[in-house]
């Protein structure tokens, strides 16, 4: 390294690339934007994926909903339950009380937590008593009310007992806990009834497994969801967000040509510099090492910087933008944090696709240039 | 064999070009050892692990991501005028579910009006 740092060829080439700063800027800018977009685009994609894969893990393997011509219909909890109960492969199943109401500032999901009907309740938290209501961070007003009017079946003020952990935002941001009674009443659930019945099975192979058994046992048309359909839906729906990023990067494509076309150019214009440098002594080891160096150090700090700006713009705690610029949300986005997983491959393949391409650009012709002969780097030289 | 060229190029500007040298490695070791750094406190874990306990909790299937109401915030939030008895992935339209766009009323086509006021008009000159 010490060799390297003090190798006066390097140095040489760096002087040389601070002969002219604007070329420098410019093509460390376009390096910069051409690795920072497309790789903001892949990290999102996969951050988003990731955790959307991680957070649900324990979701229920199955949901099951009652559906008529028109849509979904409220279950009976104990018919249900009974029926789905008497499938080998049922590990546990539990109603559903669940539903999109309207709060002051736009829609909410109302939800209730979960009792098994098992007597395993060791692990479900306590519902907020009747006419009080737990909150996400998304749904708090901003104003010193502390009472949130929420408007169904029926509308309905409760009292705000407690905001949820803002750390689980990106399962609980726009998210309303109430009391089973409460949400029932609100979303004009009949007593006895449930949104839908989720089930969990031993074995991820087992969800397709058992579909025909429950929609035999179940005496209405049902629509089943298992998990991973949920979260292809769900990765799908991502990609497709990611690929409104992509398009922008077609431009940024255009761009690398348009750098390496330039770069190829100006290194073919460069007959007369390498054949000065070959008349000065410079072997063709020492010509393409200078303008390999020269290529290093513009490109690797470039790449270096996009690939932070994308980094840092997808994975730095609380980012809000994809919320707001993806998926709709209007002033109250949930704060991500992604899943930051498996991203070296990304970042590896980001360079691989800027920087190695660049480098080609510049040593081909160099190549070229500096294996002919010194007279005819002189001879159609620009003088 | 001597080599006849200079051991060392001219030493003009050479100190700026060692100066950029080191800031340039030193920036790119930053950059790396910061996303490594990161990669390795995994900040993303606490979250994941919050979520996670919030789902298992409220036996959700669906994250919070996408705004409430929007159709792909659950993943079996399919067009309701869609008959759902059927598989999803070969969606067939509803006859019974109404229709989709409700029909314009009637005053964008005055034709129509006149046409409707003629014929009652029409049945009660009979």
């Amino acid at each position: 390294m010490k060799n390297l740092l003090l190798d006066s060829r390097l140095l040489w080439s760096i002087r040389d690339v601070t002969r002219r700063p604007l070329e420098w800027f410019l093509l460390t800018v376009s390096l910069t934007l051409i690795t920072a977009i497309p790789a903001t685009a892949l990290l999102l994609v996969q951050g988003l994926t990731g955790s959307a894969a991680n957070i649900l893990a324990d979701s229920p393997s199955l949901v099951i909903r009652k559906v008529d011509p028109t849509g979904w219909e409220p279950m009976p909890v104990e018919q249900s339950l009974k029926a789905v109960g008497s499938v080998p492969g049922v590990l546990r199943a539990y109603a559903r009380i669940w539903g999109v109401v309207t709060g002051p500032e736009g829609p909410l999901t109302v939800v209730t937590p979960i009792a098994t009907g098992s007597g395993d309740d060791s692990k479900s938290p306590t519902p907020p008593q009747s006419g009080n209501v737990l909150i996400g961070a998304g749904a708090v007003t901003g104003s010193a009310d502390s009472h949130l009017t929420l408007s169904g079946h029926t509308t309905k003020t409760f009292k705000i007992s407690g905001v949820i952990d803002p750390k689980s935002a990106m399962a609980s941001h726009d998210l309303v806990v109430l009391n089973p009674l409460d949400a029932r009443r609100l979303l004009g659930l009949p007593a006895g009834y449930a949104s839908d019945i989720a089930i969990d099975v031993f074995h991820e192979g087992e969800e397709t497994a058992i579909l025909p058994d429950l929609m035999e046992a179940l005496p209405w048309p049902v629509r089943i969801t298992t998990r991973s359909e949920n979260l292809k839906f769900l990765s799908g729906s991502y990609a497709r967000r990611g690929g409104i990023i992509i398009l922008a990067t077609i431009p940024a494509l255009a761009a690398i040509c348009l750098v390496v076309a330039a770069t190829v150019r100006e290194h073919l214009g460069n007959r007369f510099e390498v054949g000065l440098l070959k008349a000065f002594g410079w072997t063709t080891a020492d010509i393409v090492r200078h303008f390999l160096f020269r290529s290093l150090f513009i490109g690797v700090p470039a790449v270096c910087i996009g690939l932070v700006i994308a980094y840092t713009a997808v994975f730095s705690p609380g980012v809000q933008w994809p919320g707001v610029m993806l998926f709709g949300w209007q002033g109250r986005a949930p704060a991500l944090q992604l899943h930051m997983g498996e991203t070296v491959l990304t970042l590896i393949q980001m360079v691989a696709l800027t920087l190695v391409p660049f480098l080609i650009a510049t040593l081909v012709p160099v190549l070229k240039v500096a294996t002919t002969d010194t007279d005819t780097c002189f001879d159609r030289g620009v003088l | 064999m001597k080599r006849n060229r200079p051991s060392k190029p001219p030493q003009d500007r050479l100190i700026l070009a060692a100066i950029l040298l080191a800031g340039a490695v030193l920036f790119c070791l930053l950059a790396v050892s910061m996303v490594i750094g990161f990669m390795g406190l995994r900040p993303d874990a606490v979250a994941e692990d919050a979520c996670q306990q919030f789902v298992r909790q409220h036996g959700l299937n669906t994250t919070a991501i996408i705004p409430a109401g929007r159709y792909l915030r659950h993943s079996d939030g399919r067009m309701p005028n869609v008959d759902l008895r059927y598989d999803p992935r070969l969606p067939m339209a509803d006859p019974n579910a109404g229709l989709v766009f409700r029909p314009r009323p009637p005053r964008y086509f005055s034709s129509t009006q006149l046409l409707s006021k003629s014929q009652t008009e029409m049945n009660k000159t009979q």
